[in-house]
Order: C-alpha cells, then sequence, then structure tokens
C-alpha cells in the first residue's frame, strides 16, 4: 500500500511527531507512532473503519443540510430581487427550479460515496432531510413565481377561458 | 455542398422577409385635412376689389376671407346659429369698408357685430343684440336698418346708439318681410297680409303725427316676383305687371303691364326693369313712365346683373364679359373669356362687383357641383372644390392585400380546440413560409431580368389604404384616400340634397340610396356607373339587414318596408331596431316582410331627447371582466342590447341620463344631474361596457363635464351572474351595477367619438372634438375606479392603468391632441376605422372639414419601433451561421483526436 493511499484513506496515519521529551517518571506516552499503533494488541482496522462510518455519516449530514444553509440567503434574495418580470429574478427563479430537481433527481451519486453498511439506515435519513429542503427551496421558487404573478391561480388568470353569454336576437343599429 | 449553400441562402431569406416587414413610421404616418366653407350665399359675398379677395358668410355660417389665389385666408364658425333664418354680411362704407355681420341664434337671439375683412378681427364684438329673429336688414350712410321677428323696425348707428325705434304689429310672426331704404330715407317694407301684398310706407324726417301709412294692394303675396327700391313686379294671369311706389308720397302707381316678353330678368335696379323677348334683352324706365331705354341684341345663354354702386349692367355671356351703361345701353368694356364656353347649365349663381375707373370686374361663378370659379376680368384667378362639405352619408372601402389572417380564418381557428387551433396556425404560418420562398426565387428572376419594380407594399398589407366614400348634400359621390387625403373619384348624381345612405358591397362596388328612389351602383376602385336601379320613394332611410342575403328595410313616410333580395329569400328571424326623435324612443320587430312596433319610450311635453347612443352589438370584447390588481374579476355588463340617451327638461334645466334594453324597452339605470345644464352641449357613446357623457353645466359653477358610467354585473370581485348559455334577450334578467366618476375638461366638448380596432385588444379611447382641435383620452383616465381622497394601496397599484382621482382632465397638447396645429372647424362626427395591425386604428373627423390620421391608444405594441437595427440582427445570424460552418469541423476533428489518445 503505497503512503499516499494511506495519507487519504486513513488521515490517522498523518503522524504527530512526539519530538518533546516527557520528563522522566511520567508514564510512556499516549500516542505511539504508527508503526508502534499497529503492532500493539489494538484490533487492526477497526478503530479507523468506526471513525470513517463517523465521518461518512457527518459528511452525509453535511451534504443534507447544505440546501438548508442556503435558504436564508434564497430567501432573502428572492425577496428582494421583486416582483418584476426581468431578466436577472426569472432566470434566478429558473435556477431555483432547475438546481432543486437536478440535485434531487441525482440525489444518489450526491450519496454515493458515504454509504456504508452500518450507516445506510442513517444515510436514507440524511437523504430524506435533503430532499424535504431541496423541497423547501423549490417552495420558495414557486413563492417567488407566485409574487411575479405566474401561477395561474387567480380567478382572472382564466378568465381568457370565460365566454359571455350569447343572446339569439338580432339588432341592427339606425 | 451546393445543397448546403440553397439552404443557407434560402434560410437567410426566409429570416429577413419577416425581418423587412414591419417598422413602425413607415407604413402610416401621414394625417390630413381639407379645408372647407360651406356651400356659398350668393347673398353673403363681400368683394374686396383692391386686392381682388372676398369674404363670405356661406351657408354652413362660416365667415372667410378668400384670397386671390383661393386659399382660405382665416375662417371663422359662428357655432348654433338658426339655419332657417337669413344671416347677413353688409359692407359699412364709410369706415374703411369694415363688414357688419348679422347672425340669428338658435335661442332666438341675435347680435350684430363689425369685422375687419383683411386680418377678421373682430372690431366690436355686439352693436346692438335683440332677443328676436333679424328678418331683414339693410346698411344705408352711416345707419343700419334691422327689421325684428316681433314687428320691431329699428334704426340705429353703427355705434349701437338707436336712432328711432317703433314696432309695427302687422309685421309680427311673419318671415316674408322685405324692405327699402331710398335715398331720401323714407323706407318702404313689404309684408304679407291675408295673402295679399301690404306695405307700410315710412317717411323720415317728417312733421306728422304718424310718419306710417299702411296700403294694400289687392294682388295675392305669392304673385310677387321682385320689390327693390320702389318697384313691386308682380305676376297675375301669365302676365307680369309692376308697380312704382312715389318715394315722397308713398302711394303707388297704376300697375303697369309688360308687353309680351319670353323671359323675366330679376335686376338690383329701383327704376329699371328687363326682360327678354326673342333673344334680346330689353331695359325698360320706370321713372320717366314706363319707356324702352334700350335693347341687348342676341343673347342666348347670359347672365344680367346690376351694380347699385355704379349703376352699370354686368352682362356675362359664355364667352364674355361686359360691362354696360344703365342709362345708353352702351358697351363701355367687352372681356373674352376662356378657350370654352361657359357652361351655364352647370351654373348654380353668378356674382359679380365692376369698377369702371379701373376697368375690373370680378367675378364668382358658383357650380351646381360646389366648385367656385373666381375671375378678374378675363382672367381665371382660381377654382375651388368645396364639395366635400355637407356630407349626409359616407362609407368605408378596403383596398388591401389580405396576406394575413382573415377574419373567417380567426373565426375557424376559434372555434377549434387550443391543440387543433395550433397546429391550424402553425400550418398556416408554414404556408407564409412557403409563400416568402417562392416570391424570393420570383423576385430574383424578375430581377435579373429587369422586371423588379420596387413597390412598398406595406400600407397595402397592414389595412391603411382605404378609400372614405362620401355623399354631399350638393348630390357628389367622391372618393377620398384615407392615407393622403387624394379625390380618387367623384361622381355626381345631379340630385341636391338626396343622398340617403351609401352601402359598401364587399369592398367591390358601393350603393348610393337616394330619397328619389335612385339606387346608383358604382364600382369601389373607379367610380364608374355600373347600374342604376330605382326603388319605393320617398323614403327616409335605408337600413342593410344582412350581408348575406342583401336584403333592406327601408323607411316610407308611411312606415317601415322591407325590401328583399333578388332571389326573394325571406328572412324569417326576428331583427329588432329602434327609432328615435326628441319626443319618443320606439322598438320595432322584424319578421318576414313585416315590421311591428313593439314598445315606444315618451318623455314629457317639457322635455327633450337630447342625445342617444346604442351599444355596437357586434363590438368585439376581448375581455369578459375587469381583472383587479390582486387578479380579482370584476365581470363587465355585456347584455348587447342597450342603449344609453340623455333627457333635457326645460323647466328645470335639468339632465337625465338613462340606459334601457331596446329589445324589451326596459329602463335598466336611471341617473340626473341637479345643475343647471345647457340643453345643446349634450354627447354621449357607449362603449364596450360603459358609457361617456358630457355637458356644460352652467350653474351652480359654469364647468364642462365629462362623465363615466362603467357598467358591472356584480360590484363584488370574482361574482358572476351571467351564464355561459345561449339565451333569447327577453330572458335576460341582470341590471346593470353601476360605478360612476364625473370629470371637468377645461374646453368645450362639441362631439364624441370612440376608437375602434380590429380585434378590441387595445385600450379605448374616447375621440373629443373640443374647441377647433380633436383630442384623444384613453378610456384609463376616464375611469369610474379611480381612488378618490387617498393614495393607491399595494393591490391597487398593480391594478393595470389605474390612477388617483384627480377631478381636472389636462389635455397635453402633444400627447392627447391629435390634429396637430390643425384648425378644424364644423366636425360633426368622429369615425374610427381598424386597420390590420391591433394598435393602430384610423380616425376620421368630419362634418365641414375632413379630418383623417391614426392613432395608437396602446402604443405601438404590435410593431418594430424604427429605432429596430435590422440590419444587425441579419448581420449577427449571418456571423452565425457562418461561425457553425466554420467550427464544425474544428469541433469533429478535435473529437476524433480525442478518440485516439491513450491515457498512461
Amino acid at each position: 500500500m503505497s503512503d499516499w493511499f494511506n495519507n487519504l484513506t486513513d488521515p490517522l496515519t498523518i503522524q504527530p511527531v512526539n519530538k518533546i521529551e516527557s520528563p522522566n517518571a511520567f508514564p510512556k506516552p499516549l500516542l505511539k507512532s504508527n508503526k508502534q499503533l499497529n503492532s500493539n494488541n489494538i484490533p487492526q482496522q477497526q478503530q479507523p473503519h468506526f471513525q470513517i462510518d463517523q465521518l461518512k455519516l457527518s459528511k452525509a449530514w453535511d451534504i443534507a443540510l447544505a440546501p438548508g444553509k442556503q435558504l436564508p440567503m434564497t430567501l432573502f434574495m428572492s425577496y428582494m430581487s421583486g416582483s418584476s418580470l426581468q431578466l436577472i429574478p426569472l432566470s434566478m427563479t429558473f435556477m431555483l427550479f432547475v438546481n432543486s430537481i437536478n440535485s434531487i433527481i441525482n440525489i444518489n451519486s450526491q450519496f454515493n460515496g458515504l454509504i456504508t453498511d452500518k450507516n445506510k439506515d442513517n444515510i436514507i435519513l440524511t437523504k430524506f432531510i435533503y430532499i424535504i429542503l431541496q423541497i423547501l427551496t423549490l417552495t420558495v421558487g414557486i413563492w417567488k413565481l407566485n409574487t411575479m404573478g405566474l401561477i395561474p391561480n387567480q380567478r382572472g388568470d382564466w378568465l381568457a377561458w370565460e365566454s359571455s353569454t350569447k343572446y339569439i336576437e338580432k339588432l341592427i343599429i339606425i | 455542398m451546393i445543397f448546403q449553400l440553397v439552404l443557407l441562402i434560402s434560410l437567410i431569406s426566409l429570416i429577413s422577409i419577416p425581418v423587412n416587414a414591419v417598422f413602425a413610421g413607415e407604413a402610416f404616418v401621414k394625417d390630413w385635412y381639407t379645408q372647407q366653407v360651406g356651400s356659398l350665399n350668393p347673398q353673403n359675398i363681400h368683394f374686396n376689389q383692391l386686392d381682388s379677395s372676398i369674404n363670405l358668410l356661406t351657408e354652413s355660417g362660416v365667415f372667410t376671407r378668400i384670397d386671390s389665389n383661393g386659399e382660405i385666408d382665416w375662417r371663422l364658425k359662428f357655432d348654433h346659429l338658426n339655419i332657417s333664418s337669413p344671416q347677413f354680411i353688409k359692407t359699412i362704407k364709410d369706415k374703411n369698408q369694415q363688414l357688419l355681420v348679422a347672425l340669428n341664434y338658435n335661442d332666438q337671439f341675435s347680435n350684430l357685430q363689425i369685422f375687419n375683412p383683411t386680418l377678421g378681427f373682430l372690431i366690436d364684438d355686439s352693436v346692438a343684440t335683440f332677443d328676436q329673429r333679424i328678418t331683414f336688414l339693410e346698411t344705408f350712410d352711416d345707419s343700419i336698418l334691422v327689421i325684428l321677428f316681433n314687428g320691431d323696425v329699428v334704426i340705429l348707428n353703427f355705434e349701437g346708439e338707436i336712432k328711432s325705434k317703433f314696432n309695427l304689429v302687422y309685421l309680427k310672426s311673419n318671415d316674408n318681410v322685405q324692405a327699402s331704404v331710398l335715398n331720401n330715407h323714407n323706407i318702404i317694407i313689404t309684408y304679407e297680409k291675408d295673402s295679399k301684398i301690404n306695405y307700410v310706407f315710412y317717411k323720415d324726417n317728417t312733421e306728422e303725427i304718424n310718419p306710417f301709412s299702411f296700403h294694400e294692394l289687392q294682388i295675392p303675396f305669392d304673385s310677387i316676383k321682385e320689390f327693390v327700391g320702389t318697384k313691386i313686379i308682380y305676376e297675375e294671369n301669365d302676365d307680369y305687371y309692376a308697380i312704382n311706389i312715389n318715394k315722397l308720397t308713398g302711394d303707388e302707381s297704376k300697375p303697369w303691364k309688360f308687353p309680351k316678353f319670353d323671359k323675366f330678368i330679376p335686376i338690383e335696379s329701383s327704376n329699371l326693369l328687363a326682360f327678354e323677348k326673342n333673344h334680346n334683352i330689353e331695359i325698360y324706365s320706370l321713372e320717366d313712365g314706363f319707356i324702352k331705354k334700350f335693347e341687348i341684341i342676341n343673347v342666348h345663354k347670359y347672365q344680367l346683373l346690376f351694380n347699385k354702386e355704379n349703376d352699370l349692367f354686368t352682362l356675362i355671356t359664355e364667352f364674355h364679359i361686359r360691362l354696360i351703361d344703365s342709362d345708353s345701353g352702351l358697351e363701355l368694356i367687352s372681356y373674352f373669356i376662356g378657350s370654352g364656353p361657359l357652361q351655364f347649365d352647370s351654373i348654380s349663381s353668378i356674382s359679380s362687383i365692376s369698377n369702371i375707373e379701373t376697368n375690373q370686374i370680378n367675378t364668382i361663378l358658383h357650380f351646381k357641383n360646389e366648385t367656385y370659379k373666381a375671375l378678374k376680368n378675363d382672367e381665371e384667378l382660381w377654382t375651388q372644390d368645396w364639395s366635400l362639405s355637407n356630407i349626409l352619408s359616407y362609407t368605408i372601402v378596403n383596398i388591401e392585400e389580405e396576406l394575413t389572417f382573415t377574419k373567417d380564418e380567426i373565426f375557424y381557428e376559434e372555434g377549434l380546440n387550443i391543440l387543433d387551433a395550433y397546429v391550424f396556425r402553425v400550418k398556416e404560418h408554414l404556408n407564409e413560409l412557403y409563400e416568402a420562398y417562392d416570391g424570393f426565387w420570383e423576385f430574383l428572376t424578375k430581377y435579373f431580368e429587369g422586371d423588379y419594380q420596387y413597390e412598398n407594399s406595406n400600407d397595402k398589407v397592414f389595412g391603411f389604404i382605404k378609400y372614405l366614400i362620401v355623399g354631399t348634400k350638393s348630390g357628389q359621390v367622391s372618393a377620398l384616400n384615407i392615407s393622403n387625403g387624394d379625390k380618387v373619384w367623384s361622381f355626381n348624381t345631379d340630385l341636391i340634397n338626396e343622398i340617403l345612405e351609401i352601402e359598401n358591397i364587399n369592398n367591390q362596388k358601393v350603393k348610393v340610396y337616394t330619397k328619389s328612389g335612385n339606387v346608383f351602383v358604382l364600382d369601389s376602385l373607379t367610380g364608374e356607373l355600373k347600374n342604376n336601379q330605382r326603388i319605393a320613394s320617398p323614403l327616409n332611410k335605408v337600413i342593410k339587414l344582412d350581408d348575406s342575403s342583401q336584403q333592406h328595410l327601408l323607411e316610407l313616410e308611411s312606415g317601415f318596408d322591407v325590401i328583399l333580395s333578388e332571389n326573394q329569400t325571406i328572412y324569417n328571424e326576428n331583427i329588432f331596431f329602434t327609432k328615435h326623435n326628441e319626443k319618443s324612443i320606439q322598438g320595432y320587430r322584424i319578421y318576414g316582410k313585416s315590421s311591428f312596433k313593439t314598445w315606444e319610450f315618451k318623455v314629457n311635453s317639457d322635455d327633450t331627447i337630447v342625445g342617444i347612443s346604442q351599444r355596437d352589438p357586434d363590438q368585439k370584447v376581448s375581455n369578459i371582466g375587469y381583472v383587479l390588481g390582486n387578479k380579482d374579476v370584476l365581470y363587465k355588463y355585456l347584455y348587447p342590447n342597450v342603449a344609453a340617451f340623455g333627457v333635457y327638461d326645460s323647466k328645470s334645466s335639468i339632465l337625465y341620463v338613462h340606459i334601457i334594453d331596446i329589445i324589451t324597452g326596459e329602463l335598466l339605470y336611471s341617473t340626473h344631474h341637479d345643475e343647471v345644464v345647457s340643453k345643446d352641449s349634450f354627447n354621449i357613446v357607449f362603449g364596450e361596457h360603459w358609457v361617456v357623457y358630457s355637458y356644460y353645466s352652467k350653474f351652480p359653477v359654469p364647468e364642462q363635464k365629462i362623465v363615466v358610467l362603467d357598467l358591472f354585473e356584480s360590484l363584488t370581485p370574482n361574482e358572476r351572474i351571467s351564464k355561459e348559455i345561449e339565451i333569447s334577450s327577453f330572458e335576460n334578467k341582470i341590471l346593470p351595477k353601476v360605478s360612476s366618476k364625473s370629470f371637468i375638461i377645461p374646453f368645450k366638448i362639441n362631439s364624441i367619438g370612440l376608437s375602434n380596432t380590429r380585434f378590441g385588444v387595445t385600450t379605448k379611447s374616447i375621440i373629443l372634438f373640443l374647441n377647433n382641435q380633436l383630442a384623444v383620452i384613453p378610456k384609463f383616465i376616464l375611469n369610474s375606479r379611480r381612488v378618490e381622497g387617498r393614495d393607491l394601496d399595494a393591490i391597487e397599484k398593480s391594478e393595470p392603468m389605474l390612477l388617483p382621482y384627480d377631478p381636472i382632465i389636462t389635455i397635453d397638447d402633444s400627447e392627447h391632441v391629435i390634429s396637430h396645429e390643425r384648425e378644424l372647424l364644423g366636425i360633426e362626427e368622429i369615425i374610427s376605422v381598424p386597420t390590420n395591425i391591433e394598435s393602430n386604428s384610423i380616425v376620421c373627423a368630419f362634418g365641414l372639414d375632413i379630418f383623417c390620421t391614426r392613432i395608437t391608444p396602446s402604443n405601438e405594441f404590435d410593431r418594430l419601433s424604427s429605432g429596430f437595427d435590422k440590419g444587425k440582427l441579419i448581420i449577427s445570424i449571418l456571423v452565425l451561421i457562418v461561425l457553425n460552418y466554420i467550427l464544425k469541423p474544428i469541433i469533429s476533428s478535435r473529437e476524433l483526436k480525442n478518440q485516439w489518445i491513450v491515457e498512461s
């Protein structure tokens, strides 16, 4: 196994170098060098794996909560950009929709590397939260569209489909 | 490669053709107008011999100066004149040739004014005002003799000081009063009493207690042929007699019987009389006991005029104008006129003035077709065509290529479901593209063969080329190009004041209906007479019932009659119409060949119907509701069979406005204005779901007011009462809910029109004829929902075009006035004609003048602005296409290279 692989997969192999000697009669240092650790009785790979699961999970939470962290900013931006039908607010709203829907579609690829046998269930939870937060972002987009008057949810939006009463009698103007 | 090149060229041409098509400011930027003066009254011509100009007071109440080139120098129009009474202009000799204008107004009052004849300045706005009509007016020396309708005879000077005034009860309520002031200032006034000629002799400066002597002649009044100075000429049993009244005593001479003659010639001389015998004119003198003075021999077609100023005869014959001394009969001057003979048959009147010192004769020929010719001696100064005033009927003929959708296609498309309609529309556009592609090759062939001629067909395509065909009082039918005012053709029916209706038949032919029952069928493009028919006469009105079957409704004096089409198909459908006069509105129903009166709305004896406007039942409505700021809907009241009218109560001067169902006769809405309203000032127009009317309020505050009534089904948003079904009008039980606002306009409104566009999408505008100007006010300014007394809230701000209420409507010269610097007079009718471009509408206004322009009530939303850079657009497209051809091989080679790269 090459060093770079170890360095990447097992961050603990990056060694703290004990250069400062402890005073005498002090017990032996807790941390030992990597090699010493490996030579100890601790079962190999167990501690890194446990930590990796934890870390993967926390990474998954990070990913899942990221849209939530952006949400206040999105709301603020949407509010500030006004309700006029102009290019920038329109493209911003469009991006809100495209990004959220894309993210939901590509959810598996986002979490792919993070799933292990042990954290499977928790990852599903994070996915769920992620989707909810993306839907919340979408909702902001819908709210934005509504403020722009682009959602036909009022009587006036469907007026063109209404027709007037027809009267049979024919009238001429003198 | 060749295929790609062809594809490229055709692509460019297909792109560039639509881009090349529409530019604002290219298609129709013209407005035009013709100045008219109205029909000439030969009594009211004033010649200025020095500069060969004339002053006229025409039948239309226009006081004007025409310069020696025939141009109108200035015009004044007197409104509210009583057209059945005479109006007068007289020269004031002492006062630098100023003009005295005496006018009879509608409200039974009259006024004398003095004008400067050259500049048109008013010198004295009221020399005298009378609360009676003037029946006779004459000026002499420094005095004016006025005879009023109530029998008052007033002699006053030009400062308005009354020198003497007396009432002759016999003249009361008598229009047949003539007077002559003799040179000793005695006055003879003739009038009608018991159908006999009577006259009063008034002695001036007499010591007698009673200066009047009354005389009755045992001669029927109708037989009087001429009364000038002291001579009265009358006809009895085909013989003519002359009586001379003694200018000192007022006693009449014995009648002198004319010798046998062929034709009597009236001349404005008090002591001469003239008649024609064997083509010779014989002149007799009254003073010396009816002796023959001289003869003018061998005349055939002529006009003999007498000039009182210099006692000279002017004789106008087919080829000459001559001055003849009235004493000796000697010919003093003779001018040979023109290349061809004067057409006496087409002349309606001739007026002339002569000056022997300068040898100058000025003549105005007034032709029956309302053209005027001015002559100075033998020289023609000008010829003017003023026949276009007094328009009796009109129609619009479209001269256009329908390249875009026709009306039928649009109706067809609207009947389809969304998907089919979309497919239909795409197919139509593809067809158009294909035609454009064909056109491109056609153009190429023509271009290289040298046959190609560039023509700007935009005007035709966009429906701006139309003919306004008008029928005038003088019997002329004229076609005017609506885009530049050119007279394209003209047809003379030779029927004065008879044209009733001009009907457009498929833009190919026009049918001219006349009162005598003659129907002229003319070609729309050339004016050529195609056919001459006769129908029942006399009739007052002709109304087309149905486009397809060509049936007509005639209003005869006895009632209504339906004329069936040539194929005699009876129209078995109920048709309704209304008729109205000052006192009532009547509803009628036609079924088959008969018509029945169904209802009548009568007003009280004190009341008068002052104006009525019927909603156009075929009006295009783009939206059945009015959308508020929060997108709630107020449903418009779109019941088509309604009319609005104003009733003026002359007792209280209150104005009532009613809205009536014209099929059932039910009153749908009524309102009134508790103000003192001027009766003649009411104007009304019924738009889509609203009524706009204007009136002049005299009390409490004199203001011109304009009121809008918006009719809704309900004033609660989103509440719709009508159903989407087809029902009979008799089942319509919905009353309008009215929201209204009134405004003040700082101008007098003389008439109101309404803008009209092709699909009814563009904002409606109200076109107003103000003082000599035409102005357009968008409907959103006259909106009853305008918020009063506070600022708009957030929802109201998003309501389209809603403004806070401002009671005064300001007329901005650049924004609202569409007649620009032109001065329009006497506009009575304002029409609006749609073009093929929805945003544009052509507006024509006529009455006395004719003015046409185009308006864009919602701006040019469907046209590219002239600033649109088509060159850049075409270049960008070309660059993109070329780039595409360059980049394509580069990219494909890169992709190929990428395939060969081996990752290590």
